[in-house]
C-alpha cells in the first residue's frame, strides 16, 4: 500500500486561520518535488473554503489537509507523563522523546474539528511544533530563546539542553501591518524584551538567555538584529522562513515521506 | 515521531469516479460473462440438437433411398405389367382376328403361336381352296408363309403351314 502511495502525487492543503477567516495554500508534490503550486487564497465563509478544498482534492487521490492550530490554550508540558496542576484528561499532547511535550486543550481541539468538519482535517499542528521543527537543527546545539515571527503571531520557546522549558505565543495586532518597517521592528523588539522578562520571572531553572534564534516570515530588516543585540546583550541569529512551506515539510515528515 | 494532534483520515488510492468506473466496468464484464456462458450453453444445446437432427436426416435419407429404389422397381413392374397387358390384349385380338380369317373349308387341328412364328396343322377340302381363301390372308399378315400339303384317303388334304412375321436379315 505504501509502495502504491509512493507512486502517486500528493496534494498538501495548508489551512492557516486568520482573524478574517482562513488562508489556504496548496502544493501538488511527488518525490519531494513541487509539481504544481496553487495561488494563496483567503476565505471568510467555511462553505466557500470547503468548495475550494474539494477542488484542490480533485488534483490527486492522495490529499492531506493540514491546519495550523492557533487556539490560545496550548503550551508546554515539562513532563510528558505527569504534569503537576494540570488535568491530563482535558488535554491532547504530543511528546518529544518521552520527556517534554506540547499540549492543546481538548475542547479547543474539538471546536476546531467541528469548525472544519465539512472541509476535513488530516493533520493539526501547534505553532510550537512548527517552531521546534523549523529550528530542529539549532536546538540540538544551542540553548536559548527561539522565535517564530509571522504576520499574525510571535511564537517563543526557550530550549535548554535540547529540551523546551518555556513557551509563549503573542498575537500581532492588525494595525501593525499598516505601520512603517521601523515601527514594526520596534514593536517586535518590545515584545521580545517582554518575553525575556517573563521567562526570567517564571523560569525555575535560573537560565540566562545568551542567544536568540529567530525565524522570520515578515521580512524584518538587518537593523532589527543589531538593535535587539544592543538592547538585550545577546547573540541574535535571524533567518527567514515560510509558514506554509514549513508546514508542508512538517506534514511530509509526519506522513513518513522524508 | 508523531507531532500532529490528530491522525490522517484513511486514504483511498482510487477516486470516487474511478470506483464508479470500476464498478460499472465490473458489472458490464459480469453481465457479458454470464451472457457468454448462457450463449455457450445454448450453442452446445443447439449443436447437440443439430447432431441428433443430422443422424435423423441420414436415417431418413437412407429410408428415402430405399423408398426411391422400391418406387423405381414398382414403376418398372408397372410398366412391365402394362406392356404385358397390352401385348396380351394385342395377341388376343390378333388370335381372334386370325381365327376370323380361317375359312369354312379349313379345319385347324394344331395351332402354335410363338414369338415370330405361327405353326398351323389341319385339313382342307382342296389345295386350291386353301391357297385362295387362306394362304393369301397368311401372306398378307406374315412376311413369309409356306404350306406343305399331303393327300388323305377320303380326298381331303392335310396341310402343314409355317408363317414367319419377320425374316431375319430383312
Amino acid at each position: 500500500m505504501n509502495f502504491l502511495k509512493s507512486l502517486l502525487a500528493r496534494v498538501y492543503i495548508i489551512l492557516v486561520p486568520t482573524t478574517q477567516g482562513t488562508t489556504v495554500y496548496a502544493q501538488l508534490r511527488h518525490d519531494n518535488k513541487v509539481i504544481k503550486q496553487f495561488n494563496q487564497q483567503s476565505f471568510e465563509s467555511i462553505s466557500h473554503l470547503k468548495n475550494y478544498v474539494q477542488t484542490l482534492e480533485r488534483e490527486s487521490t492522495l490529499s492531506y489537509t493540514v491546519l495550523l492550530a492557533c487556539t490560545p490554550k496550548q503550551g508546554l508540558l515539562s513532563s510528558c507523563l505527569v504534569q503537576e496542576g494540570m488535568d491530563m484528561s482535558s488535554i491532547e499532547k504530543v511528546c518529544y522523546g518521552n520527556k517534554w511535550g506540547i499540549y492543546i486543550d481538548k475542547d479547543d481541539l474539538f471546536e476546531l474539528q467541528k469548525h472544519y468538519l465539512g472541509v476535513g482535517l488530516d493533520l493539526l499542528f501547534s505553532p510550537y511544533t512548527l517552531l521546534t521543527f523549523e529550528h530542529r537543527e539549532q536546538i540540538k546545539s544551542v540553548s536559548g530563546l527561539y522565535l517564530l515571527i509571522t504576520p499574525k503571531h510571535m511564537v517563543a520557546m526557550v530550549f535548554r539542553d535540547k529540551e523546551a522549558c518555556f513557551t509563549e505565543k503573542l498575537e500581532t495586532p492588525e494595525w501593525l501591518g499598516r505601520e512603517a518597517p521601523q515601527t514594526v521592528s520596534e514593536h517586535h523588539i518590545k515584545n521580545i524584551e517582554q518575553l525575556v522578562k517573563q521567562f526570567y520571572k517564571e523560569s525555575s531553572n535560573k537560565m540566562f538567555i545568551e542567544s536568540i534564534i529567530i525565524a522570520d516570515a515578515t521580512g524584518l530588516d538587518a537593523t532589527f538584529e543589531h538593535t535587539l543585540e544592543e538592547r538585550l546583550f545577546v547573540e541574535v541569529t535571524k533567518g527567514t522562513f515560510s509558514v506554509e512551506a514549513t508546514l508542508i515539510s512538517l506534514a511530509n515528515e509526519e506522513l513518513g515521506c522524508e | 515521531m508523531r507531532v500532529s494532534f490528530i491522525k490522517p483520515r484513511p486514504k483511498s488510492l482510487v477516486s470516487v469516479e474511478l470506483k464508479w468506473f470500476f464498478s460499472i466496468a465490473l458489472t458490464i464484464v459480469t453481465i457479458v460473462l454470464i451472457a457468454a456462458y448462457l450463449l455457450t450453453q445454448e450453442v452446445d444445446q443447439k449443436r447437440q440438437e443439430l447432431g441428433t437432427l443430422q443422424i435423423k436426416e441420414q436415417s431418413l435419407s437412407k429410408e428415402t433411398d430405399v423408398m426411391l429404389e422400391e418406387h423405381t422397381r414398382l414403376q418398372v413392374l408397372s410398366k412391365m405389367h402394362e406392356s404385358i397387358g397390352t401385348s396380351n390384349r394385342i395377341k388376343k385380338e390378333n388370335v381372334k382376328n386370325f381365327f376370323d380369317l380361317v375359312p369354312d373349308g379349313v379345319v385347324l387341328k394344331y395351332v402354335k403361336l410363338q414369338e415370330n412364328t405361327l405353326h398351323l396343322k389341319g385339313t382342307t377340302t382342296s389345295k386350291h381352296y386353301f391357297n385362295k381363301n387362306f394362304q393369301r390372308a397368311l401372306n398378307s399378315l406374315f412376311a413369309k408363309s409356306k404350306t406343305h400339303f399331303s393327300k388323305k384317303s377320303h380326298g381331303k388334304y392335310h396341310f402343314n403351314n409355317i408363317s414367319i412375321l419377320e425374316v431375319k436379315g430383312e
